[in-house]
């Protein structure tokens, strides 16, 4: 065999400002060799090309490249706003690399609802999405500020909380919801007339025709392609879709592996399926597993399945240890029996296959947790990394225990920002909202862990995760949780190979070693030198994955 | 004219309260054109003589029937089941055994579907143990909360002591609910509708049911009706049928336990069927 330092045509040199590796043996560089699309080496310019390599591509000279971020916990449901006009109230950045401005008031929401009126077929549905009516400080929505906009289109406002729909009175008429309609989550104004609120999916399924189009579009090869797009946008090189039922559908897993094979699609994508079913359908899942691993590539990998335990916080459907919710009704739902929850898991356990559990309570964090406990004692597994996803709410006991159970968290930290006034007057009180997401005190205990955006929910993106873990910045500009304020560099990690690790692809991805991908993001700025305040400002140029590079399509406004 | 709502039932209740030996008896039994909706195949166990065709989340049954698995979204397996070229004649929904039933029954007020009430299973035996775990008190709470009619199964296995607490329990959370003590196979025919020679005295611990059919003299007008079905003794657990109104309207009766629902139905009156357990 030739020596390794015979250069090919393929090899490439990237020169940069600075190269992030997350490899704390060699932390940074200002050049890398790619062979192969891997990691050859990272260093100077001088140590890359001593491997005889003399294509040096000095695009990111300027740059500043990491290693690629690793999201642990979205949804391809975020190449939704490819289909779906965005009308949140932050700025968003679609998968066509366009930043679409906030949505200030209902009068504003009004305007881009007529806007799309008038270039849609009379009687035709429009559909927006990501409404976010908390920050709003106008009155509340109404089907009156709907029917402002249009009288002939069915109108539906999917609200970013995905709890609550309104439509418009055309709609209301179209589906025959009048005063005293007997559904629950049909809302009404004082008169006792339909308001246009539907609370809850099984109200907003009223709206058949434009719910059933929003629940297709997870099917859909667009969605999946735009998917890729967002990542890319926001600097993930690896991204979970993590709780599909995609795999357990031949048709949409062979869709999955045909669109991630495109050698366009610029993102190495985990897929995770939600296991649904009785306890002895898990046997069968585990096979259908094993089954999609044999379709697997290097841009999609399926090493984990997701299990869901309970709902959200701010839905109050959490299930959360005494004293429960600070205000509201406690409606905390489990979504599987507690005293089956290790029935559920123990195939998965038994197969090698790493579980991500949705926790977002206590309680049911604990029930994960112990479970875990009783099937290492059945089946030992030393390398586990089983996780705790949201994990919002997780105890200090919780903590300590997971860590010695080799267990690992995976943080919804974008809630500081996006609810954590919320949180701190509402859900859980000043209390226990100091302490959601306790990144700080993960790492004083010794619990590995990752944050995630749960894209849809809020945008895709570590920028913003890593701002909220080092800045604990909630939406009010007020600190919540001074204590649970990381480092940038544990941040960078918790961003990048912690999330790999969780995921039992660490040897892979997650930072920048001999052998693993070359897979980087671009940044114009150092996030390790920047205000802490400006970290998620930092601008991204897009990604470099597997050494192809990947540029975010920038849109002049 | 569109078609008629669906009839749809829900069925909920915690493990080991019988909601699947209550499916595969209604699969199994007279049932004809009946839709169950299940979360999952797990424990349905239909004779194989039955089954006419078995795809991905359906199971078609040579007797009409169909049992469909929720794969995505509930939603989405009722749109997918309303498609169907056959409509069913009632949908019965299983609720998960840790689901709030009344946001499943939500459900049952989409397009093509009419609501016709939650029946909650308990199990006798296991109930008052499981509600003294502190982690599933409130999920069993908020099931017998839920109830239209609850049924007691297993019966004749629990002791005196765990009937007794059983009963308490229940009755302090839902004082108005009727409840009646029932086998799955009895069940079935309550929530099919089906005036059957099946609704036999059952022994032991069990209700006795009995059914009638009472027809009006003169066709009551709306208001009388309401007063008939409201003086209803709660021993009927079960009323349904269509009636005639005075101003010629006819409207399909569904009343399950304290759940009544009336639509305005274009078929001919059958007087109203009435089943009370004892």
């Amino acid at each position: 065999m030739a020596s390794s330092k015979s250069a090919s045509t393929s090899d490439v040199i990237y020169t940069a400002r600075l190269i992030r590796t997350a490899n704390p043996s060699r932390p940074t560089g200002t050049a890398i060799a790619v062979r192969d699309g891997k990691v050859l080496g990272v260093g100077t310019l001088e140590e890359c090309q001593s491997w005889g390599i003399t294509n040096i591509d000095r695009r990111f000279e300027n740059k500043i490249l990491t290693a690629g971020f690793v999201e642990a916990h979205s949804h391809v449901m975020a190449g939704m706003f490819h289909h779906i006009p965005y009308v949140g109230w932050f700025p968003r950045m679609m998968p066509n690399g366009e930043v679409i401005d906030g949505v200030k008031s209902t009068e504003e929401l009004a305007e881009r609802v007529r806007d799309i009126a008038v270039r849609t077929p009379l009687g035709e549905s429009i559909i927006v999405a990501g409404f976010d009516p908390i920050y709003l400080k106008t009155e509340r929505l109404s089907r009156h500020h709907l029917d402002a906009a249009t009288t002939e289109h069915p109108v539906f406002v999917f609200h970013a909380s995905g709890h609550l729909a309104t439509i418009n009175s055309f709609a209301l008429q179209k589906y025959d919801i009048g005063p005293g309609h007997p559904a629950p989550g049909v809302g009404f104004d004082d008169n006792g007339e339909p308001n246009g609120e539907l609370r809850e999916p099984a109200a907003m399924a009223l709206s058949k025709d434009e719910f059933r189009a929003i629940g297709r579009l997870i099917f859909e090869q667009e969605t999946v392609v735009q998917y890729g797009a967002s990542m890319r946008n926001a600097g993930i090189t690896t991204a979970t879709d993590l709780g599909v039922t995609l795999h357990l559908n031949d048709e949409a897993l062979a869709m999955t592996v045909e669109t991630t094979q495109d050698e366009t699609f610029p993102v190495r994508m985990v897929a995770a399926s939600r296991v649904i079913g009785a306890v002895n359908d898990m046997p069968d899942a585990v096979e259908r597993i094993h089954s999609a691993r044999t379709k697997s590539h290097h841009k999609l990998h399926f090493p984990i399945v997701k299990m869901v335990l309970d709902g959200s916080i701010q839905g109050f459907t959490a299930v959360v240890q005494w004293p429960g919710y600070y205000t509201g009704d406690d409606h905390g739902l489990f979504l599987l029996p507690p005293e089956q929850v290790v029935d559920y898991l123990r195939p998965f356990h038994k197969a090698g296959i790493g579980i991500h559990c949705h926790c977002n309570g206590s309680t049911t964090s604990q029930v994960f947790i112990d479970a875990i406990e009783q099937l290492l004692q059945e089946t030992p597994w030393l390398d586990h990394r089983h996780t705790v996803t949201h994990a919002q709410l997780m105890t200090h006991a919780q903590m300590r225990k997971a860590r010695n159970l080799g267990m690992c968290a995976n943080f919804f930290v974008n809630h500081v920002f996006y609810w954590g006034d919320q949180h701190r007057d509402i859900t859980v009180g000043p209390d226990r909202a100091h302490g959601m997401n306790p990144c700080g005190s993960a790492d004083r205990i010794g619990l590995p862990y990752s944050f995630h955006t749960d894209a849809p929910v809020t945008p895709p993106g570590h920028l913003h995760t890593m701002w909220c873990a080092v800045n604990r910045r909630t939406a009010s500009n007020q600190v919540l949780g001074e204590n649970e304020k990381i480092s940038i560099d544990r941040a960078f990690h918790a961003a990048t190979i912690d999330a790999a690790y969780q995921l039992h692809m660490d040897h892979l991805v997650g930072s920048l070693e001999v052998g693993k991908y070359a897979d980087m993001t671009v940044l114009d700025d150092d996030p390790y030198t920047v205000d802490p305040m400006e970290i998620r400002n930092i601008t991204i140029w897009g990604t470099v994955v597997g050494g192809v590079p990947y540029e975010r399509p920038v849109h002049s406004s | 004219m569109t078609n008629p709502r669906v009839p749809t039932f829900v069925i909920a209740g915690y493990l080991g309260s019988g909601k699947t030996t209550f499916i595969n008896a209604l699969l199994s039994g007279g049932a004809t054109n009946v839709a169950v909706v299940v979360n999952d195949f797990g424990d349905v166990n239909i004779d194989a003589s039955l089954i006419r065709q078995t795809h991905a989340d359906t199971i078609e049954l040579t007797n009409g029937c169909i049992c469909c698995a929720i794969g995505g979204s509930l939603a989405d397996t009722l749109f997918t089941l309303l498609d169907r070229p056959t409509i069913p004649s009632t949908v019965i929904i299983e609720a998960s055994g840790v689901a709030d039933p009344a946001s499943v029954a939500a459900y049952t007020h989409i397009s093509g579907l009419s609501p016709a009430g939650t029946v909650v299973l308990i199990d006798a035996s296991e109930f008052s143990d499981n509600h003294r775990n502190e982690l599933i008190r409130s999920t069993l709470e908020r099931q017998v909360r839920a109830a239209h009619l609850l049924a007691f199964t297993k019966t004749d296995i629990a002791t005196d002591v765990q009937r007794n607490e059983v009963e308490l329990i229940v009755s302090a959370l839902a004082p108005q609910t009727p409840a009646v003590a029932t086998t799955a196979e009895i069940l079935a025919f309550l929530v099919d509708a089906q005036p059957s020679p099946r609704i036999d005295p059952a022994p032991g611990a069990h209700n006795r049911f009995s059914s009638r059919t009472h027809h009006f003299s003169r066709p009551p007008s709306r208001n009388e009706l309401l007063e008939f079905l409201t003086a209803l003794p709660r021993s009927i657990v079960r009323a349904k049928g269509i009636v005639e109104l005075s101003d010629g309207e006819c409207v399909l009766v569904q009343q399950t336990g304290h759940h009544r629902a009336l639509s305005a139905i274009d078929a001919a009156p059958t007087g109203i069927v009435l089943i009370s357990s004892e």
